[in-house]
């Protein structure tokens, strides 16, 4: 009897094969593969196109078409020029309505060197290039005084079997759906970790610095949480960078100790982002009433604590038994978790504390453990 | 909310003296008992179906510790496939213990051992594991 393979078993399979001979494994999952720690198994970092589609083929499957047996130079799309700014036009059948504010927007942002080329189809007719992709581009280009556009662009397919009036249908057809894919159902917002993770690289002031803070705290930032010491909740850690230290005007201090509590209280733990978050408040709601910034002697009790009513941090805040349940239990429905939680640290530090800390008033009144 | 009492289970092949393959799993207090009759179900009269270690604690807890087991052990679960994905594959017993031991200690997760009277625990001690946790759950810590 053939035993047949599932397709899970299948995928498992290829993906093992796929990473055995990689000295640094990396994540191969379907909703990503972790380009940076792949990197590391290629001199300077660089992935070679063929390995990066190998890994894709390993997760998908094989594809449909064989590796490099169709030369697109042959098919009649794309085709690339640089089109003369009045031989460009619009048809509203596949555009949106222009929008000055968003081409204002951009155009604070203008740099030659970083725009995307934009897509178009040229019409048989008036042998104009109708923009489906990139007009708001376009608009911000001719602004900065440019003669032309680069464009990828299709042209109409008239022969025996189909007029200009059936080809510029299908052409107008084409636009129309391509429009809608790369805009709507084909569009992959940027994550805030990719984000993050360029901007660390690209040396942008903020991800530097949270970054560095991070870096001297032993935490790692990451897509997805797995090991200790990582965070991927990339709101919350920007959000716990973003307070300000009233008295000196910085911002990044209540991170660091957030951090640096959660790091020592739960050494063996991911990151738990609204419980960092929530600290990275208490701190700095109780310097700013009471003037005093908490010392580390006040993070050891209070970790003492916590562990003890509740153990993980998870825990601590979810909604079974945490503080986010205790709060439901007394308002009926849940309000925002950065309040709920950051009151339920500050009301079991007043309730079991005993180094007599002063804290920040709590935004909410509940009873906790 | 109500709290659901939970256990975090060992379990081996039927059969096999030497285990190097074990299940850690997860039910219900109240149902463990009918969770090894699924299992018995499969092995027939032959076998005993049977946890050959339990634990028990609150429902959150519990499925805490059983993420971390799934985490920690990662490269010995051989397969995501149903049915494989909870059996971790080439350890020792007391490797599976001592990370109990570190669930407790370093990762702060609270649950308590069942009585050693209770291992092997078969279908029909699971209503007196029952009665034993109610008479001897741990207070809750109020001080």
């Amino acid at each position: 009897m053939v035993t047949k393979i599932s397709k899970t078993k299948l995928k498992e399979q290829r993906i093992a094969k796929y990473l055995a001979p990689f000295a640094t494994k990396f994540e191969m999952e379907d909703s990503y593969i972790d380009l940076r720690t792949m990197s590391e198994n290629f001199p300077n970092g660089i992935i070679p196109n063929k390995d990066i589609g190998e890994a894709v083929s390993a997760v998908l499957g094989a594809s449909p078409i064989p590796r490099l047996s169709v030369d697109p130079q042959l098919l009649n799309v794309p085709k690339f020029a640089w089109v003369a700014m009045d031989d460009i036009a619009i048809n509203p059948r596949f555009q949106r309505d222009v929008m000055p504010n968003h081409i204002a927007k951009i155009e604070s942002l203008f740099k030659a060197e970083t725009i995307i080329v934009p897509c178009a189809i040229k019409d048989p007719v008036s042998g104009k290039y109708l923009f489906w992709d990139g007009h708001h581009t376009t608009r911000v280009c001719e602004r900065q005084g440019w003669t032309h556009m680069p464009c990828w662009y299709t042209e109409a397919q008239i022969d025996d079997s189909h007029s200009v009036e059936e080809a510029t249908k299908i052409l107008i057809s084409h636009a129309g759906n391509s429009m809608i894919t790369i805009n709507k159902s084909g569009k992959r917002e940027l994550s805030l970790y990719d984000a993050h993770m360029i901007g660390v690289d690209c040396g942008h002031a903020e991800p530097v610095v949270i970054q560095n803070i991070c870096d001297a705290n032993n935490v790692r930032v990451r897509k997805a949480s797995s090991k200790a010491g990582d965070i991927s909740h990339i709101n919350h850690l920007y959000g716990a960078y973003g307070l300000v230290q009233s008295s000196s005007g910085i911002k990044g201090i209540y991170l660091a100790r957030a951090l640096r509590f959660c790091r020592a209280t739960w050494p063996k733990e991911i990151i738990q982002p609204i419980v960092m978050f929530s600290m990275a408040r208490l701190y700095q709601h109780t310097e700013m009433q009471t003037g005093v910034l908490l010392p580390t002697t006040f993070d050891d009790e209070l970790g003492t604590i916590l562990k003890k009513k509740y153990g993980p941090a998870e825990v601590v805040h979810d909604e079974q038994t945490g503080f986010k349940a205790q709060f439901i239990q007394q308002f009926g429905s849940l309000a925002g978790h950065p309040e709920v939680v950051t009151s339920g640290l500050i009301l079991t530090y007043n309730k079991h504390g005993k180094g007599g800390y002063k804290l920040a008033q709590p935004e909410a009144v509940y009873p906790v453990k | 909310m109500e709290v659901v009492d939970y256990i975090l289970y060992f379990k081996k092949c039927p059969g096999v003296d030497d285990p190097k393959h074990f299940k850690v799993g997860i039910a219900q207090l109240h149902t463990a008992r009918s969770r090894l009759a699924t299992y018995q179900n499969a092995v027939g009269p032959v076998w005993t179906e049977s946890f050959m270690r339990v634990w028990i604690g609150d429902g959150n807890q519990i499925k805490l510790a059983e993420k971390a087991f799934k985490r920690y052990f990662k490269d010995k679960i051989s397969s995501a496939e149903a049915g494989l994905s909870e059996w971790i594959c080439d350890v020792t017993l007391d490797e599976l213990l001592a990370y109990i031991d570190e669930l407790r200690e370093e990762h702060f997760i609270k649950f308590i051992d069942a009585p050693a009277q209770f291992f092997p625990l078969t279908m029909p001690l699971c209503e007196d594991l029952e009665e034993w946790y109610k008479e001897n759950r741990p207070a809750e810590d109020n001080d």
